[in-house]
């Protein structure tokens, strides 16, 4: 008995000291910050009803500020009375939840007849979330969808459009690929935020130099080779998506290098040709000559692994600046961003599809206007600083869907940032995400990992994802079925 | 109700009709609670099951077409036989482990046996989540710690989570981590409750420590057996908390679970919801076969032991 | 005590092999600790360090003092629902094990059988009717949304069954001569000689309700009464993850468990004496 008194007590001795070296050792304002914290939680959520207006211009970061901890900087500022209209947003980390928490203050505060809340959802429970609105009729009357949605959304009855509800010079300013992407039978169903390629190519300029290379690749063969050549015992040559990631992040070397998708136009027959075939042989080549590790290093959307120097080159969306800025300032000083190279190396063509986040209006909303009025608020071609600074917070990594704000913020980015001009090309070719179905993506992304991995060969292999997709299309339905169309 | 009346309420004395009245007073709160929060639920998700149901619009019933779909899908059939392979390997490996070290914690002093077993109870309580972000480290090609030691040693990386057998190991690993120090206290202290005295009256007939393991501890030991047979089962089938964060159910979906697949089909916009709640049903259904066998095996086995 | 040579060193390797195991179970968690020490790019750093070149608190105060995830908070209200669950679930499971196990009542094997059915309903398979369900009853984004629907279980109730049945049935009998009720009986003679199970299953309970992920991300949007996992997950978003937040915040939401556990491991071993089951 002794023996085990001892060591629970030493073991809640380690956790208590663990959590006041916590609360002591994160300086002045952060044992402030956690006494306050313990306040609030005797008075559970009281602490929202009592917070004082306090008006700090909303241009503060709310870790700077010495007051007792809430949920939201701005909760409980005194708005001018207003219809409440809620939306949702997935939390896509600290820059994304302090730029719209601020927009929404911001806007509130104008008391244009409605007040905005919105509800920041941990984008690991998003789906399932807006799944149990939707069965129960509970959805907010606009949320955060990705542009793939928008088809499927729309087939649904998911959305409703904007088009009664806003000026139609929002949809005006909106750039030509954006237009298509929101639009379905000329109407537009989503306010879009942001445009980022699904895949850039960074490489490190130091290796590249010591190496002999002057100019990044162009080729997929200068790609492997340079891989090949420059990585060593401790740096892998290049990173590339997950077989499981392939599915979405190769859309756009499917469209650029087949010129079309795995299924033609009308989606009723499968088109597993030559331009897949090439892409495969390239996954082949690159496991087969070891130009890239065995198995990613790192999910596609993370950067880490070019980051941390284990990698000459990575491929990955243009989100990744923001992360490589402010995470790993000591590569980016040596990073090069180019366009992914193409098997003739001719880069003026597709290599990225267009990803990114928009506002959708749900079709059961009873206030669409209050929604409409904030999103027109915030795209306003007269104010482009409101949604222009968003692209400021990221570093330029993604370009604005507006081109008005798109100006505005070239502005603010000036010069000396070839990153820039690098996804801007990428974006000016970029093609909207398919709008086929998942598990169609998901058999092509197989297919690769078969040729790739040595599974099986490349024509029975291309075979049998044919006639898999032929399935797929007769099991759902596909036939004429392209809400796009 | 509990009243029996006429002929039949004669059959029950009086205490018995008490003990009726009492019974379903204290079975009324579990009843009433799985009633709401899972029979119904289930009522609704099977009757939604035979509709093309995509919330919005209208559904329409389309009979038994869902589980047909579902049925003939390629990767659903592979996820039902990955975790037929995970049970065939979880179970009886968690199970002899488990058991192999709650007895040598017997052998043991109590405080030592003691401080053991709140050590290696502490991962249980990690959420599955979080277990497979743990991993997914330890797993790494390049910055995780096996394959740092690998390296060191002068040997070649594996990669663990591209490789079938390899994928299926990394998932198996922080299974048994999870499941491992539950287990061995649940065994534990089944072990402990087995009667001292049957122990001495066979050491007295000479039997040694394998025959004392043989005819008393396992047999006395069913109970827990069943008990963790069940609900290993019952838990593989519907493991994927550790795939999704370690592997997603690659490579070549050597690792896909059931469950993983219909999550994955769940979270998909426009995909029938009506064709995914087939597919949850039919697992449901399967497990339930499953472990029916299960009770059978062991039960017909009792009864030869009398 | 006298013990034989090869005795005291079988003992010996006992111990070390027991010493080996519990460390092997603990060290992902070491290493997990001393994760959440490191910046960002040191976590996966190669080559391989155990502890951090810098020990910097930075991620604590993150996931501590950060507005957006009041995660003291969210532990406290974690930690009420939980142990709230833990008495609600022990109470009304052990009640219908003991029906189960100790009356005879009419429609005894339907009613058996309807409570060991829906141990095999998975939560997954009526994620989203359950949500219509709790929707219907208004409980959206209230504490019983969170407490209520975990309490009865059929594992609890197959569980405790088991363990009722293995209960001598003389030390009811000798009740029973006395005089006393079932509830009596039940709370009396049933409910102290169940402490062991009672801590085991109760602490079974606890995570449970501690770990959910799914049930309180989608029907909890109120960050007055938000869960501590769904927290730690919203460190990991599409746009890359915050490993040393996650891991200072699961540092930190693993204390209530394993303090839980340091105390009620004595009361496993006091039940064992009590119970008399030695």
């Amino acid at each position: 008995m002794k023996n085990t008194k001892r060591i629970s007590a030493l073991l809640l001795a380690l956790l208590l000291m663990l959590t006041m070296a916590l609360a002591g050792c994160s300086g002045d304002g952060g044992s402030k910050e956690s006494s306050a914290a313990g306040t609030s939680e005797e008075s559970g959520s009281s602490a929202e009803e009592s917070e004082p207006a306090e008006d700090n211009g909303g241009d503060e970061s709310s870790e700077e500020e010495d007051e007792p901890v809430h949920v939201n900087p701005y909760e409980g500022t005194e708005y001018p009375e207003g219809e409440e209209i809620v939306l949702w947003s997935q939390s896509m980390g600290d820059i994304w939840v302090d730029f719209f928490e601020k927009s929404v203050h911001e806007y509130n505060l104008e008391g244009r007849g409605y007040t905005i809340r919105e509800e920041f959802i941990a984008g690991s429970a998003w789906d399932e979330r807006i799944a149990a609105a939707r069965a129960s009729d509970t959805c907010p009357t606009a949320y955060i969808q990705s542009y793939n949605h928008i088809p499927t959304g729309v087939k649904e009855g998911y959305y409703d459009a904007f088009d009664d509800y806003m000026d139609s010079a929002v949809f005006e300013d909106m750039l030509p690929i954006v237009k298509e992407m929101v639009s379905i039978g000329g109407k537009t169903y989503a306010i879009p935020l942001l445009c980022e390629p699904s895949m850039v190519l960074y490489y490190r300029k130091d290796l590249l130099e010591a190496g002999g290379y002057k100019e990044p690749p162009k080729t997929w063969q200068e790609l492997t080779d340079m891989a090949n050549a420059l990585k060593t015992d401790d740096v892998f040559g290049l990173e590339i998506p997950g077989f499981g990631e392939m599915g979405w992040s190769t859309w756009g070397m499917q469209l650029g290098n087949a010129g079309h998708g795995p299924i033609n136009d009308n989606w009723d027959a499968p088109m597993i040709d030559e331009g897949y075939r090439d892409i495969a042989l390239f996954f082949k080549e690159l496991y087969d000559t070891g130009a890239v590790p065995e198995q990613p290093l790192s999910g596609y959307t993370d950067i880490k692994p070019f980051g941390q120097g284990d990698v000459v080159f990575q491929i990955c969306g243009s989100w990744a600046v923001t992360d490589l800025i402010d995470t790993y300032p000591e590569i980016w000083e040596n990073t090069g961003v180019a366009v992914v190279p193409t098997k003739d190396g001719n880069l003026d063509k597709t290599t990225a599809t267009i990803g990114g986040w928009v506002y959708v209006l749900d079709s059961k909303a009873e206030k669409p206007e209050g929604a409409a009025d904030y999103l027109s608020w915030l795209v306003s071609k007269e104010n482009p600083e409101r949604l222009g600074q968003y692209y400021v917070d990221v570093k330029f990594a993604k370009a604005s869907p507006f081109a008005s704000i798109a100006d505005w913020a070239a502005e603010q980015a000036g010069d000396g940032a070839e990153y820039v001009d690098v996804i801007n090309r990428i974006s000016s070719f970029g093609q909207p995400e398919a709008a086929y179905p998942w598990d169609i993506s998901a058999r092509v992304a197989s297919l690769f990992e078969d040729v790739a991995m040595g599974y099986d060969d490349i024509d029975s292999a291309m075979q049998a994802c044919a006639e898999d997709i032929q399935q797929l299309i007769d099991d759902n339905n596909l036939p004429g079925t392209d809400p796009r169309k | 109700m509990n009243r029996p009346t006429g002929a039949r309420a004669r059959r029950y004395t009086k205490m018995q009709k008490r003990d009726m009245r009492t019974a379903y007073l204290m079975l009324l709160p579990a009843v009433a609670l799985l009633t709401v929060f899972v029979v119904a639920p289930l009522v609704m998700a099977i009757s939604k099951s035979f509709y093309d149901w995509n919330f919005y619009g209208n559904s329409t019933f389309v009979g038994l077409e869902n589980f047909r779909v579902i049925v003939v899908n390629k990767s659903f059939r592979r996820a039902v036989l990955n975790a037929l392979k995970f049970v065939a390997v979880l179970v009886p490996l968690q199970i002899v482990l488990q058991f192999a070290f709650a007895h040598l914690l017997k052998s043991l002093s109590v405080r030592f046996s003691n401080a053991i077993k709140t050590a290696v109870y502490i991962p249980g309580i990690i959420a599955g989540i979080v277990a497979g972000i743990i991993f997914m480290f330890i797993f790494e090609y390049k910055g995780g710690l096996i394959n740092q030691m690998l390296t060191s040693m002068g040997l070649s990386r594996i990669a663990f989570l591209n490789n079938g057998f390899w994928a299926m190991f990394s998932i198996v690993v922080p299974t048994i981590w999870l499941g491992f120090g539950g287990g061995t206290i649940l065994n534990y202290a089944g072990l402990i409750s087995v009667p001292a005295e049957y122990y001495e009256a066979a050491s007295i007939d000479g039997a040694g420590a394998f025959r004392k393991l043989i005819s008393i501890t396992l047999p006395q030991m069913k109970n827990i057996f069943v008990l963790q047979c069940i609900s290993m089962v019952t838990g593989t089938l519907q493991m994927f908390e550790v795939p999704m964060m370690m592997t997603n159910g690659g490579p070549r979906e050597s690792t896909l679970t059931p469950m993983l697949y219909i999550y994955n089909n769940f979270k998909s916009t426009g995909v029938n919801m009506g064709r995914t709640i087939a597919g949850a049903l039919l697992i449901m259904i399967f497990i339930a076969i499953l472990n029916s066998f299960v009770f059978t095996v062991i039960r017909s086995e009792r009864s030869i032991d009398g | 005590m006298k013990t034989k040579p090869l005795a005291k060193l079988r003992y010996c390797i006992g111990c070390l092999v027991a010493l080996a195991v519990a460390a092997v179970s603990l060290f992902p968690l070491l290493w997990m600790f001393l994760a959440s020490f490191k910046n960002k790019q040191e976590v996966l750093a190669t080559p391989l360090r155990m502890l951090p070149k810098q020990w910097i608190s930075t991620n604590y105060e993150a996931v501590l003092v950060s507005t957006k995830n009041p995660l003291f908070h969210a532990m406290l209200m974690t930690f009420i629902v939980a142990v709230l669950g833990v008495i609600f679930s022990l109470l009304v499971n052990m009640m219908a094990a003991y029906a189960f196990a100790r009356l005879d009542f009419f429609g005894k094997r339907l009613l058996w059988v309807y409570c060991l059915i829906t141990m095999y309903v998975p939560g997954l398979t009526i994620l989203i009717t359950s949500y219509l369900v709790v929707h219907s009853l208004n409980m959206i984004n209230t504490v019983w949304v969170l407490l209520v629907p975990g309490i009865a279980g059929g594992y609890n109730i197959f569980f405790f069954r088991q363990f009722f049945l293995n209960i001598p049935s003389s030390l009811e009998d000798a009740a029973r001569i006395d005089g006393c009720g079932r509830f009596r009986i039940f709370w009396t003679v049933f409910l102290p000689l169940s402490v062991t199970p009672m801590v085991v299953q109760g602490a079974g309970i606890f995570i449970g309700y501690w770990n959910s992920f799914m049930w309180p991300s989608i029907t909890v949007t109120d960050k007055s009464i938000q869960q501590v996992m769904p927290i730690i997950r919203s460190f990991q978003t599409d746009y890359g993850t915050e490993y040393g937040r996650i891991m200072a915040a699961t540092c930190l939401a693993v204390i209530p468990p394993i303090a839980l556990f340091a105390v009620f491991q004595k009361h496993i071993v006091k039940g064992f004496v009590l119970s008399g089951l030695k």
